[in-house]
């Protein structure tokens, strides 16, 4: 494989559902880079991540993985991908090292030493029988198994949902060592954003079945800013501007009137807002960072305003 | 990928198993204590009717505890996790229920042995008969467990009316078909049949047409895993 192609490379994907549609949806995601998969409930994470397990079958589109196009007779494709799903399906009257022994067995390379290591890491008793494993216990088990079978691509859909917070750091701790250790491409699906705000590279955003945004994460952070400013004019529509809110402050006086308007908005790109306004005579801008997650929200509400 | 998913399914379904070993092994002991004398030994035609409906109820017994099992293991998306492909699954599945017929199968055949049966030929044909009309049975019961068949489209569906008479035509065409396959049991049972072979060659032939009717329609299947 070479080292410049595409871990993974979705084109045209479409899913149709009587009640919702998917797609078309097109991204591509590099090798060794770390994706957050982003959006509302219902958004189509869930379709989206069974498309490329291949649990349900796309209506149309091509999805490659390391360059060979997914599905086919064959399922030797998903070697390369580690699974980690919000719920997660076992054999139940096995012990946990009984369901990875038998899991074991459909890969080519099974690293029993890391499961160990992880087993240790994560305190998991692996000689419990599996149906008396709580939620996390469960999801433990399949970090252990999605890490062991040596995947160069990680399909993670909110792994941490039932870990309790040791729990979820030895999990950012063992990804980042892992990641360290060979090159995984990492596409990471939550609702929470502070959780992958450490990890990912990108941020794919979706909404309603389409990709919003496929974004550096570094340059939302530089770009995307709080602004506020004060003018005495009406300046209209805004470049760049997200959101708007306008606050009158009426300081007249029987002599002389004086209206000012004080203007709190959310850019884009606060340079060039920040240009404008000194064109426009605007006073008092000053500009503040804002969280990935609340970018992300920003990127969500603009979509929803716009549809309505 | 056939040969690992068999091996994981059989070591996850030992219950079915040895189910399914004891009600062989009943039927064996039966043969086995009951002395000539008694007239039941099986030399009779109602004597190997009942031991081909036990042997039927064992596999049948066995094969709902299996299929209870990978519907429960298919809805939970446990395959989906694996490298393993939609048509292996399913192959696998039907490996493990062809070790069942396989089983039951010599253990008529080993009964027609015990009752000292003349002809070679027509043992090896009726196991033949035996095997495929037990298949033939799962695969129906495969099918309409494992595999949702809409047969009638939502559209329709709608519309209260048309439902009602389509609803009614279908279990009309179920009814007679049914009629039909108890008609012609009737009709070879009755000794108008003299040509055994070409019923068994026919048997085979809807055997393996529901077998891959079944497959088929478990790859089809939109969202098979979930």
């Amino acid at each position: 494989m070479a080292s410049s192609e595409p871990t993974l490379e979705v084109i045209n994907l479409c899913k149709r559902y009587s009640d919702f549609a998917l797609g078309p949806v097109d991204f591509k995601l590099e090798p060794g880079t770390v994706h957050g998969l982003i959006g509302a409930n219902g958004a189509g994470k869930t379709t989206l991540y069974r498309c490329l397990m291949g649990t349900v079958r796309k209506d149309q589109g091509i999805i490659k993985l390391n360059g060979q196009p997914i599905g086919g007779d064959s399922g030797r494709w998903k070697q390369a991908i580690g699974y980690v799903g919000d719920y997660t399906p076992l054999y139940e009257n096995w012990s946990g090292a009984r369901n990875l022994k038998a899991f074991a067995r459909f890969y080519y390379h099974y690293d029993e030493e890391l499961v160990q290591s992880l087993a240790s890491k994560f305190d998991l008793n692996l000689d419990q029988i599996v149906h008396t494993y709580s939620t996390g216990q469960r999801t433990k088990l399949a970090i252990i198994h999605a890490l062991a079978h040596g995947a160069n691509f990680l399909l993670l859909d909110e792994p941490t949902s039932g870990l309790d917070p040791i729990s979820r750091d030895t999990f950012a701790e063992v990804l980042h060592e892992q990641m360290g250790a060979q090159e995984l491409t990492v596409l990471y699906a939550t609702h929470y954003v502070t959780e992958i705000e450490q990890f990912a590279d990108q941020l794919l955003i979706i909404n309603k079945g389409r990709i919003l945004a496929h974004k550096v994460k570094d340059d939302l952070a530089q770009h995307w800013r709080k602004m506020t400013f004060r003018s005495d004019r009406d300046l209209g529509e805004l470049p760049n501007q997200i959101a708007i809110k306008v606050f009158s402050n009426d300081k007249s006086t029987d002599e002389k009137p004086n209206f000012t308007k004080e203007y709190e908005m959310i850019s884009n790109n606060h340079e060039s807002t920040r240009m404008f306004l000194e064109h426009a005579g605007a006073e008092a801008i000053q500009s503040s960072r804002l969280s990935i997650e609340q970018i992300c929200v920003q990127i969500l509400k603009t979509q929803a305003g716009s549809k309505s | 990928m056939i040969n690992q998913l068999f091996r994981t399914r059989f070591e996850s379904n030992m219950a079915p198993f040895i189910v399914f070993l004891a009600m062989n092994a009943l039927l064996g002991l039966r043969l086995v204590v009951r002395d000539d004398d008694s007239g039941w030994r099986p030399e009779s035609v109602q004597s190997f009717a009942e031991i081909t409906v036990w042997l039927f109820i064992c596999c049948l017994v066995a094969a709902a505890m299996l299929l209870l099992r990978h519907n429960r293991e298919r809805n939970g998306r446990l395959y989906a996790q694996l490298p393993v492909t939609s048509l292996e699954i399913r192959l696998s599945y039907w490996c493990h229920a062809g070790l069942y017929l396989c089983i039951s199968s010599l253990v008529l055949l080993l009964a027609m042995i015990f009752a000292g049966a003349q002809s070679v030929l027509a043992m090896l044909q009726f196991t033949l008969l035996y095997f495929v009309h037990a298949g033939a049975l799962l695969a129906v019961i495969s099918i309409v467990t494992s595999n949702t068949l809409r047969l009638i489209p939502d559209e329709i569906r709608k519309r209260t009316v048309v439902y009602f008479f389509l609803a009614t035509f279908i279990t009309f065409l179920f009814m007679f078909a049914i009629g039909v396959v108890i008609a012609s049991y009737d009709y070879v049972l009755e000794g108008n049949v003299q040509n055994w072979s070409l019923v068994t060659l026919l048997t085979t032939l809807v055997c393996s047409a529901l077998v891959a009717l079944d497959v088929h329609l478990f790859r089809r299947k939109d969202n098979y895993l979930n």
